[in-house]
């Protein structure tokens, strides 16, 4: 067993960032710390490197890094927590533990999945566009996109759907069509 | 039962009885570290404990409060739909109640959770896709920054720097921190050093595998340490990760930036911006952690910190020992991750194995050899001898005439030949808080120098090094006559006391604690003024002291103090 340089964890950076930061989100982490947390993944990472086996999956480890970040946030004075909720981090974190869902679900596509969903955000019509970057760029509510594009909420609300289900749809087709192993 | 065996079973006794500090758990993490067996002996503590509370609580209760903390997730099925709270929660409108919901609608249905934990997947990828302040660039530099900032031993923006540094090494050289401007040209960004480096380490993430990384002209190299002195054919080995890089400076220093030097042959004395110098003997392996942290992996080594500036701690490891940052001038020979030896001249520290190994202090002139194989640290004979090369090195003597020997600290200096003048390093490093009185500061005859009792070396602010100069008769000299010496120094030699009651006077500010003559009558110490006349000469350019030693007259034991301004 040998430990990775420094430069290759400067790769595994750049490879599993978009992946991880995903993830993170995905335990409940309130928007505005996910980066934060998974920064700190990193970090925990890169001081353990040593202790990590390149023959293993940098993605699963520093994954399980996260997970264990998250879980403690639980434990955390409640104005100091990350998380949104803590009985919906539970859930999600056990979701996230099942091992075939962890394989079939997060593996290390999230590299891939940015870019296919990028590819796809440009394709949008123009409307779908910017209802996207006012919600995603802009962090406006949907009262406030109804406001600025002379809509109503709820009709932002199904449109704004109507997209992130077309973009998903999108993505995953472009995911199917290119090899494993780009 | 050992010490640490003892230290082990009082910190678990406290855990389980919840008064365990903070620094203790540290302490507890450290010990199970060292011996894997104590986790599992931690383990059946606490099993046995968590038993103990359940089997002294009825039943009920125990199961009441196991299934306290899922309450809210299994309790009564939610009255609003999922898909409703769905979408309050990805438009950002959810109460707190409306994600206990979703959490209870996720417990209760598998398939919901992976869908919510997928759609929460796909909403953070959208960001990054769409949001600037979410890119790449913008999250590995705020990564790149953090890891500098946050972390007081952190390798990682040197470590790019190296890369840099070895893919580019036509490069312009880097700039110290206090002298930037020398080779920063005009109008470049006033971006600050790390902070540049931080940008320079994210980019060089973002284009890894590619030699895309251009750096500007106003673009620093983490240079952290500059060449003083070398003593011998300096050969650097093929092994060497990192460069030597010229400087342009006056002076045409050479630097080192952090990373991994191979010394082949020749002595090397370099001094980090810290202040601290480092004297290396090849063949020699170490590392250049940063500007406040070394590793030695093989060869000899002596290290002076900075003790001018408590504040400014340095860190010297070798594979089998760990240092810390406490001594202040440290002699060691390190060989691989098997052994290594260590020696404190100056003050007193702490060594460590490393790994969670046996720790113990150290006091001055007390050698421990690391024995990684027995795990243990043990005391052996001191031998100064080992260190006389880059002793001489690091002294800052630079050339001398005549008998002279520049003493390793330890030395039996009470034994050795009465007709040899000897130099010892008092205090390698320090800045004085009061003036000290001298007797002369100026150049040429001692006897044309001005009114001694006006001489005063204002010392504040100013780093300086001490040197007792020293023979030591014993009658039979009066047949060879006196002895000649010249020494020459790397700095300008700003005060000279050769008075019995200055010398006296400044043992206290500059004087070493390991005193060779602490026995002597004060009366016997200096040069008789009577005859000093002739005795000692400084060169008009400050660096060099003519000296002639004879022990006459009242005196038995010619010292002559010699102080030499490092800054």
């Amino acid at each position: 067993m040998s430990g990775p340089t420094t430069e290759t964890y400067i790769d595994y950076v750049r490879d599993h960032h978009a992946g991880l930061r995903a993830f993170v989100r995905a335990l409940g982490v309130a928007p505005m710390w996910v980066d934060d947390i998974a920064q700190e993944a990193f970090i925990v990472a890169y001081e353990r490197l040593d202790e990590f086996d390149v023959e293993r999956d940098f993605g699963a480890w520093v994954r399980g890094i996260a997970r264990n970040l998250v879980i403690n946030e639980r434990r955390k004075d409640a104005r100091r927590k990350r998380i949104l909720s803590e009985n919906l981090t539970d859930v999600l974190v056990r979701t996230s533990s099942v091992p075939e869902f962890e394989e079939e679900e997060m593996g290390d596509s999230g590299k891939a999945r940015l870019a296919a969903l990028r590819q796809c955000l440009m394709e949008l019509p123009e409307k779908s566009r910017t209802l996207i970057q006012a919600r995603y760029r802009d962090e406006e509510s949907a009262p406030e996109i109804a406001e600025h594009l002379g809509m109503k909420p709820p009709a932002v609300r199904k449109a704004l759907e109507r997209v992130r289900v077309a973009l998903k749809k999108c993505m995953d087709e472009r995911l199917s069509m290119t090899p494993a192993s780009s | 039962m050992d010490y640490f065996e003892q230290q082990f079973r009082q910190l678990t006794s406290q855990l389980l009885d919840g008064e365990l500090a903070p620094h203790e758990e540290a302490e507890l993490l450290r010990l199970c570290k060292a011996r894997p067996e104590r986790v599992a002996q931690l383990r059946e503590e606490l099993e046995l404990a968590e038993l103990l509370r359940c089997a002294v609580r009825p039943e009920s209760a125990v199961v009441e409060e196991l299934l306290r903390p899922v309450e809210a997730i299994v309790g009564p099925a939610p009255e609003t739909q999922l898909d409703e709270l769905r979408e309050r929660f990805l438009d950002g409108e959810a109460s707190a109640e409306d994600l206990d919901d979703l959490a209870r609608h996720a417990w209760r249905n598998s398939d919901a959770g992976r869908d919510l934990f997928r759609t929460l997947q796909h909403e953070d990828l959208l960001e990054q896709a769409i949001s600037e302040a979410r890119s790449e660039e913008a999250f590995i530099e705020a990564l790149a920054t953090r890891m500098w900032a946050e972390q007081d031993e952190d390798h990682f923006v040197d470590d790019v720097a190296n890369r840099i540094t070895r893919l580019h090494p036509d490069l312009p050289p880097p700039p110290s921190e206090e002298e930037g401007g020398n080779l920063v040209p005009a109008g470049a960004s006033p971006i600050s050093y790390f902070g540049g480096w931080a940008a320079a380490a994210a980019a060089v993430i973002l284009l890894v595998g590619a030699l895309l990384f251009q750096p500007g002209e106003g673009e620093p190299l983490a240079m952290v340490a500059e060449i003083e002195r070398t003593d011998g054919l300096i050969a650097w080995g093929e092994d060497s990760e990192t460069p030597v890089l010229a400087r342009e400076t006056p002076e045409a220093k050479l630097c080192l930036v952090p990373g991994r030097y191979a010394l082949e042959s020749g002595i090397v004395s370099f001094k980090f911006l810290s202040g601290a110098e480092m004297t290396v003997e090849g063949p020699a392996e170490f590392e250049i952690i940063n500007g406040q942290e070394a590793f030695v992996h093989s060869g000899l080594a002596l290290l002076a910190k900075n003790s001018a500036d408590p504040g400014n701690r340095f860190r010297l490891q070798t594979d089998a020992l760990d240092l810390g940052d406490r001594g202040e001038t440290i002699g060691l020979i390190a060989d691989g991750s098997s052994a290594a030896e260590a020696v404190i001249f100056d003050g007193d520290g702490r060594v460590c194995l490393p790994e969670a190994g046996p720790c113990r202090q150290m006091f001055a002139l007390e050698p421990i050899r690391a024995d990684t194989a027995r795990n243990k640290l043990l005391d052996i004979p001191y031998n100064p001898a080992v260190f006389a090369k880059a002793w001489q090195a690091m002294s800052g003597v630079v050339a001398n005439l005549g008998p002279v020997n520049l003493v390793v600290p330890g030395s039996p200096v009470e034994q050795v030949d009465s007709s040899e003048v000897q130099v010892i390093v008092e205090k390698i490093h320090f800045v004085s808080q009061e003036e000290i009185e001298v007797d002369t500061l100026d150049p040429g005859n001692l006897g044309e120098s001005e009114s001694a009792a006006e001489l005063r070396v204002d010392s504040e602010d100013r780093e300086l090094r001490s040197y007792l100069v020293r023979l030591h008769s014993d009658g039979s000299l009066d047949s060879e006559g006196p002895v000649e010496a010249s020494l020459t120094f790397d700095h300008d030699v700003v005060g000279v006391i050769y008075t019995p009651e200055r010398l006296a006077e400044s043992d206290f500010l500059v004087g070493t604690e390991a005193n060779p003559d602490a026995g002597v009558s004060q009366r016997n110490r200096g040069l008789d003024s009577a005859l000093a006349e002739g005795q000692i000469v400084l060169s008009d350019d400050r660096r060099t002291l003519e000296l002639r030693m004879n022990g006459e007259g009242e005196r038995s034991l010619d010292h002559v103090r010699v102080l030499v301004a490092l800054r």
